[in-house]
């Protein structure tokens, strides 16, 4: 084994004592790229604990272009954690020609690792399926060598693999402490650490670690100045136990999953790329669905989505007749409970019709249009599902879930797919309703039924806030796989053009 | 010959730093890295505004940007790590970095400074990450341009904020003098390192020793206890004016370039619109303001927060005091109430929420440089909307927020203050005519005192606000605070809550 020391770039041993010259020496002195530095001297970027980043070959262009661009996402990913520093690519580079001579690309990596002798390599490998994009990323430990984890994950949008890969490494940092080597001491008691700012230490800030308090008194990027009240000449390295925030780095790239996810299926960026998506979907909820359900109750919300041009669009038949049926409750209750003997029209009293009958009838006339609206919703929803797009606002789909939940009894369900509950709840918020208007007068059941819809309409609001929305593409896109055991299969060529066909169950722990 | 300028090169290559140069710091922009065409572009004008607008604090001595990033890219030095050996060793101060990400709909900017040196020793100084939206609007190169300049002078002013550049003493003929370009006035802390670690080691530590007056770059006074400055004892320059300047410099000129000059006759014409606009403010609002415009978030907010008061307009309206006589019916103190409040929220109440349709769209655009916006920008017109509706004046100039809390805070007052002064009237049907109950005056005044103390209060925190004309979402994830479960030393779970600050 070819074990020489890796060149580390020092350019730039000068100093600009003349404005003239200053571009002059600056390539003169990156030109001097492999001047050692003095023994003395501590390049503090290699102290700190490292890893080094690899991509499987491929001759695919696009698959190539794909596993670079992983690469270096998970690199910013560990860069950002402040745990592991990503291996310079020249160094990379270099360590790679040096290891690859005559090798399968796979020890290649390990002996390129070897050379640069950073605490974890990673291996990032992807293919391609016709619909799906997939990666398998390996960490493995160097110094560590029990440490060696594998995922394997998919994706129908091809931008989203590094982001993917990306939450996977900031949530390994999980639980991973700062622990920091004093790698010089001085007279007067004061040492060296090889962690600094980057690591998330800072100047004049005291750390109680074990039964040791630490003092920062100055921070480099990736070294600090400390001090101790007690001895230090017996330890060799402090755990200071801070981990890095794992959770948060693993939000934000949970933003920018969502965001390359909705610019993927987001109607105003697919169907209504070239008009104002929101405005339609407003149009169609207030002006066009309202017109359709008048001429055609039911299926007309089928027929005002077309307003939103989905194509090939088929109607749910099982939630028009729903929606039918709830619209003939709406109508034709009273008279039906009267034996059709009471006049069909609310405002129209006669002996048939009681005064809380004809409370209910207006109750029932003017709820109409919740009818036609969750109806529309419905389908709507329906037809995100089949047709694989999101709706409207997309971005902001609680606060607009839970608005729609309080204009539209269910709304803020049905906007985020769950036909299921929407139905539920608008079933139960008009119950209540109608059976407290027919009881107003009678005693405190009107008052308390109302109270009961108030809590049903708070309860409605705030599930709909909080439940995730049910679109399978979407919510495979941006969740994370962690609870449920999944069957796959794969079917992909690997760099040496080698078929692979693959099945496996995973049950992640 | 060529042979012999290379010998002489190399060999000041190889001198300490400090024997050679003494100066400005010299600072370098290591290039703004970019993942798409148009990403590229823009990276180039901020890197090119980034340098100019340095050039121009004139606290710098700086290297040329295309041939700086031209060789770290040619030799592979991208990554932090690299580039701050670079630094270090070619005596670089600051080093600016950053990237711009093109996310389609947004553009992700984040700018930083390293330093290197006392105080930093390769430590981040500042970071600046702004998320630009670029939906519906109509961005040229110049509006471009003019965004980049914007953020870059930020950052440049930020960056000079927190930026302490270490100014050492010398000896010269027997006296210690700053060794600086420029003559240095003005007191300063006097620092000295610790004898240990040496001057050599990549971190020293280093104490205040006291405190120094200089004129001219000559020492003219020591604080008491201040020991006389020696070789390698240094005072921190401090960039705080020139950062006040940049900042005050660029408000203004955005100002200039998006927003009319100050007129009177603004005001006046706002004055004169005032009652059309607040009595057809609920149906011009919500259709031609927020749904048109497409601002659906304050459409909601509209829905939300106007509801309560149109009901008591419309209520007021209806059952208005006229109506009641009519009917001999009598009319109570909260109908009295409603009515006056009716009348006050159809011609001037509702203004507020007619400015906020149509400002944050305005100053939005204001915001992305979409040419001058007519009304905006005015104190006097805040003043006035402050005055006459409940924040009217913080709607104008963007703050929804506060507006939304003024509004409500004036209207419960006003409501109250206006009952109080209202007076009940019985309906006596001996003598078929209307008896007026008495009010107390007294308390009817403290509610207009609260009132006046309130309309006081809001004129003023408005007309000291400025124009939310800001291009850019500042995006904050610097810190963070989570709940923690540790294992101590001794292996016991430890609980508790920690804060995380990134660099």
């Amino acid at each position: 084994m070819n074990m020489k020391r890796c060149p580390i770039h020092t350019p730039g041993r000068r100093i600009f004592c003349s404005a003239a010259m200053k571009c002059f020496l600056v390539m003169l002195t990156l030109a001097m790229n492999s001047l050692p530095l003095p023994a003395e001297e501590i390049d503090p970027s290699s102290t700190v604990k490292s890893v080094a980043v690899f991509t499987m070959p491929h001759n695919d262009p696009a698959i190539l272009a794909l596993s670079r661009e992983a690469a270096e996402y998970v690199e910013r990913t560990f860069d950002r954690m402040g745990r592991f520093l990503p291996a310079e690519h020249h160094r990379v580079q270099w360590a790679l020609t040096q290891a690859r001579t005559g090798q399968a690309a796979e020890s290649a990596v390990s002996d390129a690792a070897r050379l640069l002798n950073t605490d974890l390599y990673v291996v990032i490998s992807v293919s391609r399926s016709p619909r799906f994009s997939y990666a398998v990323m390996e960490i493995r430990g160097q110094k560590h060598q029990a440490l060696r984890k594998t995922w394997r994950i998919r994706s129908r949008i091809a931008r989203n693999i590094p982001l993917k890969l990306g939450r996977e490494i900031a949530l390994f940092h999980r639980g991973i402490g700062l622990s920091a080597d004093i790698i010089r001491r001085y007279d007067n008691g004061q040492f060296l650490l090889n962690a600094g700012q980057w690591h998330g230490l800072r100047a004049g800030k005291t750390y109680q670690t074990g039964n040791t308090t630490v003092t920062i008194l100055q921070t480099g990027r990736f070294i600090s100045l400390a001090e101790t009240a007690s001895r230090t000449a017996d330890i060799n390295h402090i755990n200071f136990g801070n981990s890095p925030d794992a959770e948060g780095g693993a939000a934000v790239i949970d933003v920018a999953l969502e965001r390359t996810t909705i610019a993927n299926y987001g109607l105003g960026t697919t169907l209504l790329k070239h008009e104002n998506a929101e405005h339609r979907y407003i149009e169609g909820l207030c002006i066009i669905n309202p017109g359709g359900n008048l001429c055609l109750p039911g299926y007309g919300a089928f027929l005002a989505t077309e307003y939103l041009r989905f194509q090939n669009a088929r109607p749910d038949v099982p939630g028009i007749a729903v929606s039918v049926s709830a619209f003939l409750v709406h109508l034709a209750l009273p008279s039906a409970a009267t034996g059709f003997k009471c006049n069909f029209f609310p405002w129209e009293r006669d002996s048939d019709k009681s005064e809380a009958m004809q409370r209910l009838h207006i109750f029932l006339w003017g709820t109409i249009p919740f009818n036609f609206s969750v109806a529309y919703m419905d389908q709507l929803a329906h037809l995100f599902h089949t047709t694989e797009h999101l709706p409207p606002f997309f971005e902001n789909r609680n606060t607009m879930a839970g608005f729609m939940s309080f204009i539209i009894p269910g709304g803020g369900m049905f906007y985020k797919g769950h036909r299921f509950a929407g139905w539920c709840y608008y079933f139960s918020e008009l119950s209540l309703g109608g059976y407290s208007v027919y009881n107003w007068e009678n005693g405190n059941r009107g008052k308390i039924a109302l109270g009961a819809l108030g809590l049903i309409k708070l309860i409605d609001i705030l599930n709909s806030v909080l439940i995730g929305p049910s679109y399978s593409f979407f919510t495979a896109e941006t969740e994370r796989d962690a609870s449920s055991v999944s069957l796959e299969t794969g079917m992909y060529r690997t760099g040496e053009n080698e078929e692979v066909y693959s099945i496996s169950l995973t049950r992640p722990l | 010959m060529k042979k012999l300028l290379l010998l002489l090169l190399l060999a000041h290559c190889l001198a300490p730093a400090s024997e050679l140069f003494a100066g400005k710091p010299l600072a370098g922009i290591s290039g703004i890295q970019s993942d798409s065409a148009r990403g590229r572009s823009i990276a180039n004008l901020l890197e090119m505004h980034l340098y100019n607008i340095l050039r121009s604090t004139n606290s710098f001595n700086q290297i040329d940007t295309a041939q700086m990033r031209s060789q770290l890219v040619r030799f592979d030095c991208l990554e932090d790590s690299c580039i701050l050996r670079f630094a270090q060793r070619a005596d670089i101060h600051l080093v600016l970095r950053g990237t711009v990400r093109d996310m389609r709909s947004s553009l992700d900017i984040e700018i930083y400074a390293l330093g290197t040196g006392t105080p930093y020793y390769g430590a981040r100084i500042y970071r600046y990450h702004i998320r630009i939206p670029l939906s519906r609007m109509s961005l040229s190169t110049r509006e471009f341009s003019y965004i980049t300049e914007e953020h870059a002078g930020r950052f440049i002013s930020n960056l000079l904020c927190r930026y302490r550049f270490p100014v050492a003493f010398t000896l010269q003929g027997g006296a210690s003098v700053p060794d600086y370009p420029e003559p240095l006035n003005g007191t300063f802390t006097l620092y000295r390192f610790d004898p240990s670690p040496e001057a050599r080691e990549p971190l020293r530590s280093y104490r205040k020793a006291g405190e120094v007056r200089l004129e001219n770059g000559r020492i003219t006074s020591l604080a008491p206890g201040t020991p006389q400055p020696g070789n390698g004892d240094f005072v921190f320059l401090t960039y705080e004016n020139k950062s006040r300047y940049l900042t005050d410099f660029y408000r203004g000129r955005k100002r200039e370039l998006v927003l009319t000059p100050w007129n009177v006759s603004d005001t006046l014409y706002i004055m004169l619109f005032t009652a059309p606009a607040s009595a057809s403010m609920p149906l011009v609002v919500p259709v031609l303001g927020h749904y048109a415009r497409g601002d659906y978030a304050g459409l909601g907010l509209w829905a939300v927060n106007a509801a309560p008061y149109l009901y008591l307009e419309a209520d007021g309206f209806l059952n208005r005091p006229q109506k009641l006589k009519k009917e001999n019916r009598d009319i109570s103190q909260n109908d009295a109430a409603r009515y006056n409040f009716a009348l006050y929220f159809c011609f001037a109440g509702g203004m507020s929420l007619f400015v906020d349709a149509f400002a944050q769209d305005y100053l939005h655009q204001a915001a992305q440089y979409q040419d001058i916006q007519p009304l905006m920008g005015s104190s006097l017109s805040a003043a006035y909307l402050s005055l006459i509706c409940g924040g009217g004046g913080h709607f104008y100039r963007g703050h929804r927020a506060w507006g939304y809390l003024y509004f409500h805070l004036n209207n419960v007052m006003m409501y109250y203050t206006l009952r109080e002064f209202s007076r009940a009237e019985r309906y006596n049907s001996d003598t078929d005519s209307y008896e007026k109950e008495p009010v107390d005056k007294a308390r009817a005044y403290r509610y207009l005192g609260a009132y006046c103390a309130l309309k006081l209060i809001e004129t003023i925190h408005a007309v000291l606000l400025d124009d939310r004309i800001e291009n850019g979402e500042l995006v904050e994830e610097q810190t963070a605070i989570t709940p923690a479960v540790l294992f101590d030393p001794e292996g016991n779970l430890a609980f508790g809550i920690q804060g995380t600050m990134r660099f």
